[in-house]
This record gives C-alpha cells, sequence and structure tokens, in this order.
C-alpha cells in the first residue's frame, strides 16, 4: 500500500446559516439544523456493516473490520465512530440504513448535485433544498464559508464564513464596501451588504480550519440567541477507489473526522444540543464487493447518521434489502430502500416545525416523498 | 470592445503586445503560433530576466527525486528517534527533494511576466478541464503536466490532447489508474491461489474510465452504459505501473507513457458500440474515437464558450464552433482562434478566475506581492502574503490542492460569497500597500472602465487607497 503524504492536511469547509429573519412572525419550532455533506460517496457498509448478512464477508475480505461495536445481531457500527456510538447509546443518535437520493447513475457530479438540490434531474435547480426549507421557515439570513454552497442557495441573503490568512492584509473596510455597494447589483450587491454588516460582528472566529475546528465554532455560534440556525460542514474525500483500507486506511480516516465533527458540535451547542439535529447527506454508497485495487467503486445505497437531542430513542431504521446478487441493484450494488428525501423531510420537520406536505410540495416539488418522521423521531 | 479590455478578455490584461501587430486577429494569430516564454523577478522589486533553467525540472528529474525522497524517508522511520526529531527529519527530506513550491512560483511568475498571455489563458482552460488534483505522488508531476502536455498540445489536435493527458503519470495517479489491473492479466493468472494477498490485489478500478467518459469527452448526454465504462476500465488496465508498490524499485522504460503489458486486459472491448482491440494500442483507438465523437464536439464546445464567451452566448453559437471543429478535424488552434474571435464578437460579460485576475491586476498596475525566484523558500520574506502557493490556496484557486476532477466551475454564481469578496478585497489591499503599483489608478480607470457612470465614481474616490482597491474589484475588473 502507498502511504499516506506526511504534510497532507484535511480540508473542509463550514457553513453557518439561517439567521432568524425578525420580519417573519411564523410560530415555528426554534430547532437547529446541521448537514455534514459527505462528498465523494461514503460507503454506508464500512460506516454501519452489516455483520448478520452472510454475503458480507465474501464481497469484502480485504476490507473488513474486525473491531466493529456490535449494536444489535444484525448490524455493527464502526470503530471510529466512538462519539456518534455514544450518542446511541445515550438515545441521541439514530441510523437509517440501505438508503440513497433516488439517483442510480453513479456521477459524483450529477448525484452531488441532486443531494444538494433534491431535485431529481441533474442541474436543473439553482437552489438547494435546505435554502427553499429556511425561506418556509422563516429563517433566511446568513450564512458563514469561501463559497456559498448550492444546499444553502435559495434563502434571501448568504453569508460565507470561513477565515482568512492571508500574512499582513486588512479587513475590508468600510469605505470600500461603501464603494463597492454603489457599483454592485444582484447577488454582488447582497454580498458586499453583507460583508459590510460582518465587520461590525465580533471577530472571535478561529483560524483553524479543520472540520472539527469549525464543528466547534459553529456549535458556539449556533447557541447563541440570534446565532445561526443552520450550519452545512463539507467533508470530502471519501471517494476510496484504491486502499480503503481497514482499522487504519482511508475510508477508516474520514470515518474518524466525521466522529470528530459529530462530538464538536456536541460540545459546542451545548444546552442547544437539545433542540438540534444533525445528519449527514452522500451523493451514493460504494459497490458491496471490493475492487482491485482494495477500494470500492460507485454504488448506490448508503447509510445516513442522524444525531442530536431533538432524537428521542436510538435505533436503526432501515428496511434491509440483503447482499445477495439477485437483492443488490443491478446484482452490485445496496440497494436504496428508503428515499433519502424522507429522511430531510423528516429533519426539516423536528427542526423547523414544517409540515410535511408543505415540505413536499415547496421544498422537494415531488408530493408522493413519503413521511417517516415516527419512525425516526418517535 | 476597446483593445484593453479585448486583453482582459482572452488575455492577461497586456494591450502593448498587440500594439506589435496591424490587428487584433493578426495578433491573436502569432500569439496561438508562439511558444510561450517564461519570465520572472529574482527579487521583489528586481529586474525582469528569463525564469532560472536551474529551477525547471524535467520529469526524469522529477520521478529520480520522488524515489530519493521515498527511499531516505523509509530510512528516517528505520532509525530510533524521537517522534519530534523525527517529524523534522521528514520534513527536511521532503522539502528537500519536493518541487511543487518552485512550480508554483514559476506558474504565478508566468501569469504575472510571461511572454504570450493568450496561451496562458488557453491552458488554464485546459488544465480545469483535465484537472489533476494533490493526491499521493501528483504535486510533483503537476507542472510537468501543465506544461509538457496542457500548454504543448495547444499546437496540436484535440485527440492527441485527449490521450497525452490521460496518459500522463499525474493523471493515472490522480483517478487511480496506477490500480487498475486486468482481472484476466498475466498478472492475475500469476496469482494463482496467491490472489487477494498483498502482493497479488488484482481486478478494475474504474475511476479514470469513468471520468474519461463523464469529464473529459463525451459526457453524460451521450447516454453511456456501466457496460461501457468497465470497458474504458479494462482498456485502461496496464496503464500506470509507474512505481512497485513496495519499494518503487521496478523502473518501466518510459515514465511518458507508462505501459505495462503484465497488467492489462486481454480481449476486445466494446465502448459506446466501437469495438476496440487489446493492447497498447487500444487506449489510442478509444481515445480517437471519444475525440471525434458528437458528444464530445458539442460538450467540449459549450465549456470552452462558456468559459470565454458567456453562459448564454455558448448555448446561442455553439453550432459555429462545432462546425470549426469539424472542419479542421478537432484542430485546436483553428478552434482556439475562432474561440477567442467569438469572445471578442460576444457583448456577455464574463467572470475571471481568481488566479486570472490576480495576475491581470499585476500586469495592468505593475504591482506585485509575490516573492522573487531567488527568494523561494528564503526565511526572511516579509511579514505580508509573499508565498505564490499560499495565495493561490488563500484565493480558492490553487491548481495544486485536493479537489475533485470537474476542476473549477466556469460559473459566476459559484464565485460570488462574502468570504471570495473579502479575499479580493484583501488582495487588492496587499497590492497597494506593499505591491508598489507604477500605474497612476486614474489611467487604468481611463482605459479599462466602459462605462460613463462607473468612472465617475471611481475617479470622486478622494482616498487613494480606496480608490485602488474599488477599481481592482468594480464590476469591470472582476469580469471582463
Amino acid at each position: 500500500m502507498l502511504r499516506r503524504d506526511l504534510l497532507k492536511a484535511i480540508p473542509a469547509s463550514l457553513f453557518l446559516t439561517g439567521f432568524p429573519n425578525l420580519g417573519i412572525t411564523k410560530n415555528l419550532k426554534d430547532g437547529r439544523l446541521v448537514v455534514i455533506n459527505l462528498e465523494g460517496g461514503m460507503d454506508g457498509i464500512c460506516a454501519v456493516p452489516p455483520l448478520g448478512d452472510k454475503s458480507l464477508r465474501s464481497a469484502r475480505r480485504d476490507l473488513l473490520i474486525n473491531e466493529n461495536l456490535q449494536l444489535n445481531p444484525f448490524f455493527g457500527l464502526h470503530p471510529s465512530l466512538k462519539n456518534f456510538g455514544t450518542m446511541l447509546s445515550a438515545d441521541e443518535a439514530t441510523i437509517v440504513h440501505a438508503t440513497a437520493f433516488p439517483y442510480t447513475k453513479r456521477s459524483h457530479f450529477e448525484g452531488q448535485n441532486i443531494v444538494e438540490t433534491g431535485i431529481l434531474t441533474p442541474f436543473s435547480s439553482k437552489t438547494g433544498w435546505l435554502g427553499r426549507a429556511m425561506e418556509i421557515a422563516g429563517v433566511g439570513g446568513r450564512s458563514l464559508s469561501l463559497d456559498t454552497p448550492l444546499l444553502v442557495r435559495g434563502n434571501s441573503e448568504v453569508e460565507a464564513y470561513y477565515p482568512s490568512d492571508m500574512r499582513g492584509s486588512k479587513f475590508p473596510d468600510s469605505d470600500v464596501l461603501d464603494a463597492l455597494k454603489s457599483m454592485y447589483e444582484g447577488d454582488a450587491l447582497e454580498t458586499a451588504e453583507v460583508l459590510q454588516r460582518q465587520i461590525n460582528l465580533s471577530l472571535d472566529a478561529p483560524r483553524l480550519r479543520d472540520p472539527e475546528g469549525l464543528a466547534t465554532f459553529a456549535g458556539k455560534k449556533m447557541q447563541e440567541l440570534h446565532g445561526p440556525k443552520v450550519a452545512v460542514i463539507r467533508v470530502p474525500q471519501f471517494d476510496t477507489h484504491a486502499n480503503q483500507g481497514t482499522e487504519d486506511g482511508l475510508h477508516s480516516e474520514q470515518l474518524q473526522v466525521v466522529d470528530n465533527v459529530f462530538g464538536a458540535l456536541k460540545s459546542g451547542l451545548g444546552p442547544m444540543w437539545a433542540s438540534t439535529v444533525v445528519l449527514t447527506v452522500t451523493e451514493f454508497g460504494r459497490t458491496i464487493a471490493q475492487n482491485g485495487s482494495a477500494g470500492t467503486d460507485h454504488g448506490y445505497g448508503s447509510a445516513c447518521l442522524i444525531a442530536g437531542g431533538l432524537i428521542s430513542q436510538a435505533g436503526i431504521v432501515s428496511d434491509w434489502p440483503g447482499l445477495k446478487t439477485s437483492q443488490m441493484h443491478e446484482g452490485r450494488d445496496l440497494n436504496a430502500t428508503i428515499d433519502m428525501r424522507s429522511v430531510c423531510a423528516a429533519c426539516l420537520e423536528v427542526a423547523f416545525g414544517l409540515e410535511h406536505n408543505e415540505i413536499t410540495e415547496k421544498v422537494f416539488s415531488d408530493t408522493q416523498v413519503k413521511r417517516i418522521y415516527d419512525e425516526i423521531f418517535s | 470592445m476597446n483593445i484593453a479590455n479585448i486583453a482582459r478578455r482572452i488575455g492577461l490584461g497586456d494591450t502593448k503586445v498587440f500594439s506589435k501587430y496591424n490587428d487584433i486577429s493578426e495578433g491573436i494569430e502569432a500569439s496561438l503560433n508562439l511558444p510561450i516564454k517564461f519570465k520572472g523577478i529574482p527579487t521583489i522589486g528586481g529586474k525582469l530576466e528569463d525564469w532560472p533553467s536551474e529551477q525547471e525540472y524535467d520529469l526524469d528529474e522529477r520521478i529520480k527525486r520522488l524515489v530519493k525522497r521515498r527511499a531516505n524517508e523509509d530510512s528516517i522511520d528505520k532509525k530510533k528517534l524521537s517522534d519530534a526529531e523525527r517529524d523534522k527529519a521528514r520534513r527536511a527530506n521532503w522539502r528537500k527533494y519536493s518541487v511543487d513550491e518552485i512550480d508554483k512560483y514559476r506558474f504565478f511568475h508566468a501569469g504575472q511576466y510571461a511572454d504570450n498571455q493568450i496561451k496562458l489563458r488557453l491552458s488554464y482552460f485546459w488544465l480545469n478541464h483535465f484537472t489533476v488534483g494533490a493526491k499521493e505522488t501528483t504535486p510533483q508531476l503537476i507542472s510537468d503536466y501543465w506544461e509538457r502536455v496542457i500548454i504543448q498540445g495547444l499546437d496540436g489536435t484535440f485527440a492527441d490532447l485527449l490521450y497525452d493527458a490521460i496518459t500522463h503519470p499525474a493523471m493515472l495517479t490522480y483517478l487511480d489508474n496506477i490500480y487498475n489491473i486486468g482481472p484476466n492479466s498475466p498478472k492475475a493468472k500469476g496469482c494463482g491461489s496467491t490472489a487477494g494477498q498483498a502482493s497479488c490485489v488484482v481486478g478494475l478500478n474504474d475511476n479514470l474510465g469513468r471520468e474519461l467518459l463523464e469529464l473529459h469527452s463525451v459526457s453524460p448526454s451521450a447516454g453511456y452504459t456501466e457496460e461501457d465504462i468497465t470497458d474504458c476500465a479494462k482498456i485502461l488496465a496496464g496503464w500506470g505501473n509507474i512505481f512497485d508498490k513496495n519499494g518503487w524499485s521496478k523502473k518501466p522504460s518510459d515514465f511518458r507513457r507508462p505501459w505495462d503489458n503484465f497488467q492489462s486486459e486481454p480481449g476486445v472491448k466494446n465502448v459506446l458500440g466501437q469495438k476496440i482491440p487489446s493492447g497498447k494500442e487500444g487506449l489510442r483507438v478509444l481515445t480517437d474515437y471519444l475525440a471525434s465523437h458528437e458528444h464530445t464536439k458539442r460538450f467540449i464546445s459549450l465549456k470552452i464558450l462558456t468559459h470565454f464567451c458567456g453562459e448564454t452566448y455558448a448555448v446561442k453559437h455553439v453550432q459555429k464552433l462545432i462546425e470549426v471543429w469539424n472542419r479542421s478535424d478537432g484542430d485546436l488552434g483553428q478552434i482556439h482562434n475562432e474561440v477567442l474571435h467569438m469572445s471578442i464578437q460576444s457583448n456577455e460579460p464574463v467572470f475571471l478566475w481568481p488566479t486570472t485576475w490576480c495576475f491581470q491586476i499585476s500586469r495592468i498596475t505593475g504591482a506585485s506581492i509575490v516573492a522573487g525566484f531567488k527568494e523561494i523558500g528564503k526565511d526572511n520574506m516579509r511579514r505580508h502574503v509573499v508565498d505564490a502557493g499560499w495565495i493561490m490556496s488563500e484565493m480558492g484557486h490553487d491548481f495544486w490542492s485536493e479537489r475533485q476532477p470537474n476542476g473549477f466551475s466556469d460559473l459566476k454564481s459559484d464565485w460570488i460569497s462574502t468570504e471570495h469578496l473579502d479575499r479580493r478585497i484583501r488582495y487588492a489591499g496587499l497590492m497597494f500597500d506593499h505591491g508598489n503599483p507604477k500605474h497612476n489608478v486614474e489611467h487604468i480607470i481611463d482605459e479599462h472602465i466602459k462605462s460613463e457612470e462607473l468612472k465617475v465614481k471611481l475617479s470622486s474616490i478622494s482616498s487613494k487607497r480606496t480608490r485602488f482597491i474599488a477599481t481592482m474589484c468594480s464590476p469591470e475588473i472582476l469580469e471582463v
């Protein structure tokens, strides 16, 4: 196996968004919602292995993890997910397995676009499902990153946060921004306005840009009375075509990052954790069989990890499709028996108090999306 | 469109280059036929020189250094050292044999100073189309890929460029093809009962095969199937065995086109209905077929027109470029010539990538905050940013970064955010505070800003610093 580069840092981005819009008086729940976007295709079979499925061992002989935590007689949990495991045992987490956005063509870029827009025709929407839901719930406000993720586009004001580290540079001053505002229009104008308001905000931002540091910062900000209600954290590099590895392999390292993010969010949120739901999304799972380079290729169904105080009982929500060739999608991938849009809808319902019918109609533009709120949150 | 706008729309903002020719067309044609001359400054504020040859590395030298770096790493690991000592030794070893830091300076200096701004601009488009990001050994190889495949490829056909990009060791590593081994290859057969053990993990890895279809050529609009992707992976098996996994001891005869029959998949393959023979020649048959595919021509014509002419214009005029593609048999010189002329005809503003903007404002103001080639890695750098790689990374536009193979977006909407605006303002501020601008801002406003209203607004700003930053971040400089 090739070793990893010594000097490599883990890139990640954080987006804080959804500051309360004081002009809207809709009486909604005051929940917090965090989406962790696992880019590249997270392997649900590695994170939450179906140890009771007899077909698993032969398909994954070089990738099996020996020291999984046993969740129930059928499912285990990857040993990197220790914080998440603790949350499960405290009834603060739950798992949805064999789920995906209904997209089966295995392209990262089409798949990621669907994960963010929530619309099943790739590249057909300029706004994201989370952005649209925030607009309806009246939490349209700001977001904090280097770019503005598509996921939260579609609400009126978006602010990015990703601390600058340009040595010797000065924070944009108000005169410059006044000048730019007089020249800009549209999105650029809004961006300059938001940036100008940011100048007056506290500059207590951490210089760290690792996922864990950003998650702690996100949690702290979300704890504040007029702080953001929504955060998006992006964790890339799940595309382990080669050397996916076992306990200390690439996928395990990525899951460790995810677990750290869960832990940091909880500690950052403090008492607000009780009103929070955090969920992971990914564009697809990975092939059941390992490929020629001890990795896995693009698949279909995966697992979704959910945590937060809004969960009342831990569990695994799954309609397990099985791993026999005849049971797999096209004979090679974990089938998805739960539509990920239903999972997102349940989280929007619990955090913002939106009604399911409104979510399916206005957020996902598809009234066929089933309600599985009770299975996850009751 | 005046000459200053044209120079920024199709190049990096130099207007004097065009004065050597009778008209813009002649300037474009001449540029497309001339090489890029790499230049740089030895120290901040120093005089322009040719880039020093001792800071250029060919592929053999790059590979030699990789091998040496790896061997030293192994011996450091074997030594009895404390964790801190080991980290220090590994870091020193890494620095000594890695060349990517120097490469990034060469890239940045080229953007600010090299001759042939038009070819540079085109090379950024193609470097992004055939994205290679940081993965394993690729940072050491990216400059070779840019200069020897992409830049030299501008003079050839799309078919040549496609084949050369796919077979470069940087691409083969970035998209995991170095791990793609035919399941019926001689190697797999030889494994016998030891199959599955570390030294005998064999089988397909479809990462490059998939992106070859999706991103590099026909795009999903061609409606290819999973079987087409698998057969692409089979054709690619055998390409990329650059290093022996265990010790880099095996050296294939040619790093430039690393092919190993031992790992290749026998048999005829079929991609989109086209039969592809086995062996090394199969890949060239495949890439030639893909290069001439109708969906490839349309997909790439749209993409390059979006980049240089704007999204709406691209959709409306794509057929015109496809015709040039057909007429010229995919000759990039002729395609580029048409694209650049179309760019001048289009009135749609085009948003400039962050580093393109950095290079342009350096060229039009004469300012620079990047260290010279004699100062690279020196500890006596001043407090403000002078590191080329760091600037590109802070601007969110670093060709050496870890990123997805679809590369940087061509759409303005993906680049509008408070943080991106913050970086532009900071960078323009640094250029004013420390970059020593040589040209008068009044003159720049006069030359580059078309809108009378905007001219008045900028000229009426009383603070010199604010006027400089506002001009560089004005809508007509951010996009053109």
